[in-house]
């Protein structure tokens, strides 16, 4: 097994994938670095690659004029930065930073969302998974939304 | 047992409990209703009262027969006497860059309770479990129960909305007395007394006209009997607890709908025990504002908006949430939390809510979709 | 009648406060203080992890605070935030001025029942405040057992950086995450939930303290993980009004929080809690 084959199977995100699936990413994806400071994805670009994150911290970061602009969700290992490849504009809608020295495996969300239509055995994995990691944000932004903090305690 | 007379001996055991240094307080027809106050002597006592009770309405009846106890008791419980709706707590002075406190003074007199039934000694025991607990004894309820002396009687004539037989009393009180008057008009009319304590037996020695005679004794067991059977059994009693299940039931909307959230139920039943503490300003010439403050106790309720409240927020912002918690703490959660079912069945509760509204029949709509599995 | 005879005085009143002197204010956040009190005469039992003392704000009234610290000499940290009438007293209260207190009251975090475990503590907000003595019990024998999930609205809002710093240094593992801030801030944004969801070595106890929201979703999150119910306390807060379950306004079902509670066993509440208005 390859590095990236290994590093895939070992992420959270892709655990429990069958070696014969996780051959067919790995042959979409490749290992990326990024520095801290530096972007990962610009929102309303065309979003064409998401990464595993195997090492540091990504920002979601959302801007508004006059504002300065706030991380509202931090990427850790273990999880993804993107859905936005698998869904219709495909372009990316927020801002993603490297917090940290970041390490991913950036995978083509093109080919990706190609071979989940040819083969939907591989189109229902990646489809729960991303299901799973929406559900786990939406359930945060709400908690968020609540302001719970801000009340007593 | 000793036979009294009824106007003679009756006056003469509450004259005994002056002598004796009590507050005599009992039953007084005060602006149409029966109020419990201060008497000085039998002749203060109903006379020829009759009481008609059901929900959402009491009205009394007054004729020329010498009946002493054939009315049921109005708003007015036993409880004001030893738990104030209203009193003083402690005063609190600035002293010497700190503060000392005082406790307003004791009553002076040992309080006399007379004409209790047995669903108000009943109280009265539930809210010695409540206020008595051992690890935090309440000092200013204790004072007063503690030589509390208490003439009970049994009840000859219950109302519609009485329901003691369901919660685990009767006409005729058991316990939590030191007199026992039982009214009986068959016959000559008396008043059969018979001691539940041994100063209860001192002082009826002194009062009592004969001892009493098998016939007395079975016209005693009569009255009960008779006020038994004219009293259906309307609930499952002791087995409310674990029926009212259903806290997604949607009758609790429907008699939300009917609830004016106005407290009353709350403020005449004689075991709820809720209250608030509040800090007033002592006004006083001898020294300036804010130097002294007043904590005080006041009765609070349930059904108040900020009764329960985090952070000033209400926790329970609708009336069907406050209904619901009336309901399942009287019937429901208070054995769990006090050893004691909280409901005695007096009916106060339903006579006078100001729509009507029948604990009892509320309690059993839930209880009919709790034995059948309702959600809960 | 007997029995009740022998309550014809009782020496101590419940009701009654002590005079406390302000000794120190540290500002903890923008809108939150801790307030070292120290007895002017004699002095209140110590409070346990998770208790709480009723403080008594001279004239103004008297609220539920819980201690979130306590000094060999008889002194007692209490944090609090200024929201109502009486909070914002007791913020606002100077060095040298009295406060009144009664307690302590309330149940405790069985922090001797989990020792030996891996034990994991979530708190939100002003929620550490109950629960920093336990941290302190439960760090101090065994470190790297213990994680601790904090989480705030934001940095400059979170509580005892300096705790958090010392319980890592010790050894615990500290997870800190806040709901939004900028790119200085070294930690999470999200949910204390999503932080707890990170958490991959498994536990089997929990602590945990904040707004009602918060702790049922951790809750959740760490039963998901394995945490088994039994073994999992939270501290719920509602208005503890006399502090020794006389007064009825802080009832939760049939828990009268002030003395079955704050701190309860997740699996004794974890339905009612699923009720609104309950």
């Amino acid at each position: 097994m390859s590095d990236l084959n290994q590093l895939l199977a070992q992420h959270a995100f892709f655990a429990g994938l069958e070696p014969h699936l996780i051959d067919r990413v790995a042959d979409m994806a490749t290992v990326a670095e990024f520095p801290a400071g530096t972007w990962i994805a610009r929102r309303g670009t065309e979003a064409g690659t998401f990464h595993a994150v195997i090492e540091g911290r990504a920002g979601i970061e959302l801007a508004s004029a006059g504002q300065p602009a706030l991380v509202v969700a931090t990427v850790h290992p273990g999880e993804i930065v993107g859905w936005s490849w698998y869904i219709e504009p495909h372009r990316w809608q927020f801002d993603v930073v490297a917090l940290d020295p970041l390490r991913t495996v950036a995978i083509d969300g093109g080919l990706l969302r190609v071979a989940c239509v040819d083969d939907h055995e591989l189109g229902y994995h990646i489809g729960r998974r991303l299901a799973r990691v929406v559900a786990s944000r939406l359930d945060a932004t709400r908690h968020q939304l609540m302001d719970v903090y801000g009340h007593a305690r | 047992m000793f036979v009294l007379d009824p106007a003679t001996g009756l006056d003469a055991l509450v004259r005994a409990l002056v002598d004796d240094g009590y507050r005599v307080v009992g039953p007084l027809v005060r602006d149409g209703v029966i109020v419990y106050d201060d008497v000085r002597s039998g002749d203060d006592l109903p006379k020829g009262v009759t009481v008609e009770q059901s929900a959402g309405r009491w009205r009394l009846t007054i004729d020329d027969r010498p009946t002493r106890f054939s009315w049921t008791p109005g708003a007015d419980s036993w409880k004001r006497f030893v738990f104030p709706a209203h009193q003083e707590v402690l005063r609190v002075r600035h002293v010497d860059g700190s503060f000392a406190t005082t406790r307003p003074p004791s009553p002076d007199r040992p309080l006399a309770l007379l004409g209790a039934r047995d669903c108000e000694t009943r109280a009265l025991g539930v809210l010695d479990r409540v206020l008595i607990d051992p690890d935090h004894p309440d000092p200013r309820y204790a004072e007063r129960r503690a030589d509390t002396f208490v003439v009970a009687v049994t009840c000859g004539q219950p109302s519609a909305t009485c329901w003691c037989t369901s919660m685990g009393g009767g006409p005729r009180p058991r316990e939590g007395f030191d007199i026992l008057l039982t009214e009986v008009t068959t016959g000559v009319h008396r008043l059969i007394a018979e001691p539940g304590s041994e100063r209860g037996s001192a002082l009826l020695a002194r009062v009592g006209i004969a001892p009493a005679t098998d016939e007395d004794h079975a016209d005693v067991e009569a009255v009960a009997d008779a006020a038994t059977s004219s009293m259906p059994a309307r609930l499952p009693g002791a087995d409310i607890p674990t029926l009212l299940a259903g806290m997604h039931h949607p009758h609790w909307d429907e008699v939300a709908a009917r609830c004016l959230s106005c407290a009353n139920c709350t403020m005449v039943c004689p075991t709820c025990f809720c209250s608030t503490l509040s800090d007033t300003a002592a006004l006083g010439a001898d020294h300036a504002a804010g130097a002294e403050t007043v904590r005080v106790q006041e009765w609070a309720s349930c059904f108040q908006l900020d009764h329960s409240n985090l952070a000033g927020h209400p926790v329970r912002a609708t009336t069907m949430s406050r209904y619901r918690q009336w309901l399942t703490h009287k019937l429901q959660t208070w054995p769990e939390q006090f050893g004691t079912l909280g409901c005695v069945g007096c009916g106060r509760c339903t006579t006078w809510c100001p729509a009507g509204i029948d604990l009892v029949e509320e309690a059993a709509v839930l209880i009919g979709a709790g034995a059948q599995g309702g959600t809960p | 009648m007997g029995t009740l005879a022998d309550l014809r005085s009782i020496p101590v009143d419940p009701l009654e406060p002590i005079p406390y002197r302000v000794v120190e204010l540290v500002q903890e956040t923008v809108d939150v203080i801790t307030v070292v009190a120290a007895p002017v005469g004699q002095a209140l039992p110590p409070a346990q992890p998770g208790q709480f003392m009723l403080v008594w704000a001279f004239g103004v009234g008297e609220i539920p605070i819980s201690v979130s610290r306590m000094a060999a000499d008889g002194r007692v940290m209490l944090t609090v935030r200024a929201v109502g009438q009486v909070s914002g007293a007791i913020v606002g209260l100077q060095v040298g001025e009295v406060v009144g207190l009664r307690g302590p009251f309330g149940t405790v975090w069985p922090v001797a029942e989990v020792l030996g475990a891996d034990v994991v503590v979530v708190a939100g907000g002003l929620g550490l405040a109950p629960l920093r003595m336990a941290i302190d019990a439960l760090v101090q024998p065994d470190p790297r057992r213990i994680t601790v999930v904090v989480g705030s609205r934001e940095p400059a809002q979170r509580l005892y950086p300096g705790d958090l710093t010392g319980w890592a240094e010790q050894g615990a593992s500290v997870h800190e995450t806040v709901d939004t801030a900028d790119r200085e801030w070294h930690g999470g944004v999200g949910t204390a939930t999503t932080m707890v969801e990170r958490l991959h070595h498994p536990h089997q106890a929990a602590f945990v303290c904040g707004p009602e929201l918060m702790m049922m979703s951790a809750v959740r999150a760490l039963a998901q993980q394995g945490v088994p119910t039994d073994r999992t306390w939270v501290s719920l807060e509602r208005n503890m009004h006399c502090g020794i379950g006389h007064c009825g306004r802080c009832q939760l079902g049939a828990l009268l929080l002030c003395r079955d509670g704050a701190v309860v066993r997740w699996d004794h509440v974890e339905e009612l809690m699923e009720v609104r208005g309950r």
